[in-house]
């Protein structure tokens, strides 16, 4: 009890003491992972999960994280996975993030793949998400091979994006055959994507590996 | 020249043209040119001359620094040897009484020891003897006879010397006290005469300081040595700083489980930044025991009255205290901490959890030692006072011994700038003088032919 009054106490003062010079700035994080579970890249999901987990476990107290899934009409609540906010104290947040793995290796064993690819409204979903958080940085971490495949029945291809304050990073964008035969089409189907996040505000970031990926965000 | 050959009578008329108009413009060009050159080392002498005072002021008062200091600190000493002497002195009376003692103990085992010495008539008795002897044996000449007179005198001899015998084993007994007593007392005089010695030392070293004339205050100050204190201080406290990284890595990581680790404050962790206010809230704790314990002289708590530094010295020891206690419940958690991460990683990285499951265990020896370092630390910070009393002391010596030799060489430069310029000035004097000499020549006999008449015209008038 005294011990506890006694953080607060110190927190408390070294906080307004420095707030007072308007000197504080925060450096949480709010992370959106995005994971494409079609036909051709749900073979990738569990690879995506145990980064989602290693990305998870160099996040700070008091930074969000979520995790959805890319199907076939992204933009709904049943594509997210998890999200959570993680607690206040470091230790906390360690079993806070242990729990999100449950959540993740849960989702890992179950995940069934989809028959279409709705990338915009995952993003949409993702940004509306990221919106309503209070954290300083936004990201978007998206895993998927970029190829997008809307169904008749929920057609986003025209879909408004704002990503303004908000980094969209994508990762192990996998060279489907087809690339194998022509080359540019993987590049202009990047650079496309490129154009399209930084048109709606955004900040694009191609990070190819896992290791990249959290060099970049830590 | 001009596009003119120096054949051409053109290019003699602008050189004759150029030397007639520098002559007439020379009282006003030698006017602009002494102005320019003389004026500017007139003002660059000035300059040097202030900055040579300014540096001799500075030095003074550098001298000043040191012989107050050297003075207050040789009084302090004085004082603390007047009362280590007066605490030692009826030891030292307790000791010298009882070897004095023990002496005069000494002494009448010896007097009895002379009384019996004198008590011996060994001629007298002897002599008496050797003739009674030879009287018994008549007037022969024998050999037998004499051996046999011989043979009594060794046996009188014996038997007088036989009584000595105890007191000569008692003497030998009593010299080897009585020589250590002598060794004892030489070396308390020796252990005193030191004493006055470095008294008498310090004593002239401190009426030098507090000398009235400036030289003999000098001369004292320039004895002592400002750099190799602080640069032994420097190094106590480089280890100490060394201290204050260890202590900052053991409560960084922790601190984040008090202030929580999502803030910056001007870019800098808020964890990070609440172990560097808690180590120099320990520092300004230490320096605030040390100088109420009356053993630094940093702040002006020394000036404070007994009870308020006593006061201070308590709130000191009890903020101290206070902060070994939270740094061990610091480490404690860090280990705490580092274990759950270490198990959250292994989760992450999909191995198999671990039996203790991320709970915290029991006392491990590491972090034993995290908690006798975390509460030794905060007092070796507050040793770290004494230190840094003579480095930021010394620091302002040496700053201004700096700032000294600064000045002179400023003042120096200047001096040597104006003498160049000055004698740039009577240069340029000289060669316009040379380019019109003819006309300054020319000049020169007219006046001498001139001077007469008009002397001559003056006396007339008069």
């Amino acid at each position: 009890m005294i011990i506890k009054t006694f953080k607060t106490l110190t927190a408390g003062l070294i906080l307004a003491g420095v707030a007072a010079c308007g000197a504080v700035t925060s450096n949480s994080k709010a992370v959106f992972m995005l994971v494409d579970a079609s036909g051709t890249y749900v073979r990738e999901v569990p690879d995506a999960v145990v980064t989602a987990k290693l990305l998870t476990s160099k996040l700070n107290s008091n930074d969000m994280f979520a995790f959805g899934e890319i199907g076939s009409c992204s933009f709904s609540d049943s594509s997210l996975v998890v999200r959570r906010t993680l607690p206040g104290t470091p230790s906390e947040a360690a079993y806070a993030k242990q729990a999100v793995f449950g959540n993740l290796e849960a989702y890992a064993e179950t995940v069934q793949p989809t028959g279409w690819t709705d990338i915009r409204g995952g993003l949409r979903y993702a940004a509306a998400e990221l919106e309503q958080s209070d954290q300083a940085s936004r990201y978007i971490v998206l895993v998927s091979d970029l190829v997008e495949d809307v169904s008749p029945d929920c057609d986003t291809s025209g879909l408004e994006l704002d990503l303004e304050g908000i980094t969209v990073i994508v990762t192990n964008v996998t060279r489907s055959d087809r690339d194998a035969s022509d080359p540019n089409a993987y590049f202009e189907r990047l650079e496309a994507w490129e154009a399209l996040v930084e048109d709606a505000g955004g900040t694009w970031v191609h990070a190819n590996s896992r290791d990249r990926l959290l060099e970049y965000m830590f | 020249m001009f596009g003119l050959a120096w054949t051409d009578w053109q290019l003699w008329l602008v050189v004759a043209g150029i030397i007639l108009l520098l002559y007439v413009g020379r009282p006003y060009l030698h006017g602009l040119f002494r102005g320019v050159f003389f004026g500017l080392a007139y003002v660059l002498r000035d300059v040097a001359r202030r900055l040579e005072n300014a540096g001799n002021n500075i030095y003074r008062q550098y001298i000043e620094l040191v012989a107050s200091h050297t003075a207050e600190t040789l009084e302090q000493r004085l004082v603390s040897q007047e009362m280590k002497l007066e605490k030692r002195a009826p030891e030292i009376d307790r000791r010298i009484s009882g070897i004095v003692d023990k002496l005069d103990t000494n002494q009448s085992d010896l007097s009895e020891t002379l009384e019996a010495f004198r008590a011996v008539d060994l001629d007298e008795r002897t002599l008496r003897e050797v003739q009674d002897s030879i009287q018994a044996r008549g007037q022969g000449q024998s050999r037998a006879k004499l051996s046999s007179a011989a043979s009594d005198v060794r046996r009188a001899v014996k038997e007088e010397l036989a009584p000595l015998r105890p007191h000569i084993n008692a003497l030998r007994s009593e010299l080897k006290p009585m020589a250590e007593n002598i060794t004892r007392l030489r070396s308390i005089s020796n252990e005193l005469s030191r004493s006055s010695k470095q008294i008498n030392k310090d004593l002239a070293t401190f009426e030098e300081c507090i000398h009235p004339d400036y030289e003999r205050r000098r001369d004292a100050a320039q004895r002592q040595s400002i750099l190799i204190p602080w640069l032994l201080s420097l190094l106590v406290m480089t280890v100490a700083l060394t201290g204050v990284f260890l202590n900052f890595f053991l409560i960084q990581r922790p601190m984040a489980e008090i202030v929580g680790d999502d803030l910056q404050v001007m870019g800098v962790g808020l964890p990070t930044a609440a172990a560097l206010v808690v180590i120099f809230l320990e520092a300004v704790a230490g320096i605030v025991l040390m100088d109420a314990a009356g053993i630094t002289k940093i702040t002006l708590i020394s000036t404070l009255p007994r009870i308020h530094k006593r006061v201070l010295l308590y709130a000191a020891f009890a903020f101290l205290a206070a902060f070994s206690f939270f740094e061990a419940i610091l480490a404690i958690q860090r280990e705490v901490l580092i274990g759950i991460d270490q198990e959250t990683t292994r989760r992450a990285l999909g191995e198999l959890p671990t039996e203790a499951g991320g709970e915290p265990g029991g006392i491990s020896l590491t972090m034993i030692g995290q908690m006798v370092l975390a509460i030794l630390i905060p007092w070796l910070l507050a040793v770290a006072a004494i230190p840094l009393e003579t480095v930021v002391q010394n620091f302002i010596l040496i700053l201004r011994l700096v700032m000294h030799q600064i000045t002179i060489f400023l003042a120096f430069v200047f001096a040597i700038v104006a003498t160049v310029l000055k004698a740039i000035g009577l240069f340029v004097l000289r060669v316009y003088d040379l380019l019109i000499f003819l006309p300054l020549t020319i000049e020169r006999m007219f006046r001498r032919l001139r001077g007469p008449a008009r002397k001559k015209q003056a006396s007339g008038a008069t």
